[in-house]
């Protein structure tokens, strides 16, 4: 049975950036799994979520993207435009309660090679070990990249202060046949 | 806690990892960025925030003129 769900490319990082370049054109789809935590960071300059952005091919071709979010007691949605960074999801959050959270991202690109416009999915889970609520989230995020040319290289940042310390990021390749 | 910017990057085809300081140019290009992309998705949310915190004092205001919770949500959607 040929191997459809292949992993290409990992790491466990210490960086404020990660990039998966020389991306191969072999496959399908691509897929990122986060993995962010368990240490957070604590910046007490922002006192906010900190989200994860992402651009292809070194920010060429801009970004649109809509998103939904919830808490547990608020939802909210957002969509953004023009832009050379989409919102992916929020990983973390940069005050006191940061070391209790962790964190789950996982982003579908379909058609990666296709020399048009391009799609992205992303659902984010964030969660902490604490009493208060609103330092836990989930979301869906729906982007597109309006490129026309294959995606080659990922760069993942988080706002503020970087990914924390630790954070494991796997890009795999989807063979539809 | 992150205080030195560096760029992790991993090479598909060679499996080679490589970790190097951000340019400044590099690091005003992504701040710039993010500062726009970041400032956008506040206000988007400031909004949704406003709206949600207006509804519900629509709905608690509806209730002390005595509608029941399903008749005032019918009337603020």
């Amino acid at each position: 049975m040929a191997i459809t769900y292949k992993l290409i490319a990992s790491t466990v990082t210490t960086g404020s950036s990660v990039t998966f370049s020389s991306i191969p054109a072999t496959y399908t789809d691509l897929v990122i799994r986060a993995s962010v935590g368990p240490e957070g960071f604590y910046n007490p300059s922002f006192d906010q979520f900190v989200r994860l952005w992402i651009t292809t091919n070194a920010s060429s071709g801009l970004i649109s993207g809509t998103y939904i979010q919830g808490n547990g007691t608020t939802a909210l949605s957002a969509r953004e435009t023009e832009t050379s960074w989409w919102q992916a999801g929020i990983f973390t959050q940069s005050n006191a309660n940061s070391a209790n959270s962790v964190s789950s991202v996982e982003v579908y690109i379909p058609n990666y090679l296709n020399t048009s416009s391009k799609v992205m999915f992303a659902n984010t889970t964030q969660e902490n070990n604490t009493a208060n609520g609103d330092t836990t989230r989930v979301g869906d995020y729906a982007g597109l990249t309006r490129s026309t040319s294959a995606i080659t290289s990922i760069t993942m940042i988080g706002t503020y202060a970087g990914i924390p310390a630790g954070s494991s990021f796997y890009l795999y390749g989807i063979k539809n046949s | 806690m992150a205080t030195t910017l560096t760029a992790v990057e991993i090479n598909c085809e060679t499996g080679e990892v490589t970790e190097r300081p951000l340019t400044a140019e590099e690091i005003s290009a992504n701040e710039a960025a993010k500062a726009q992309a970041e400032a956008d998705a506040q206000a988007a949310e400031a909004e949704a925030q406003a709206k949600a915190e207006a509804k519900a004092s629509a709905l608690a205001k509806l209730a002390a003129l005595g509608l029941t919770e399903e008749e005032a949500k019918a009337i603020a959607g």
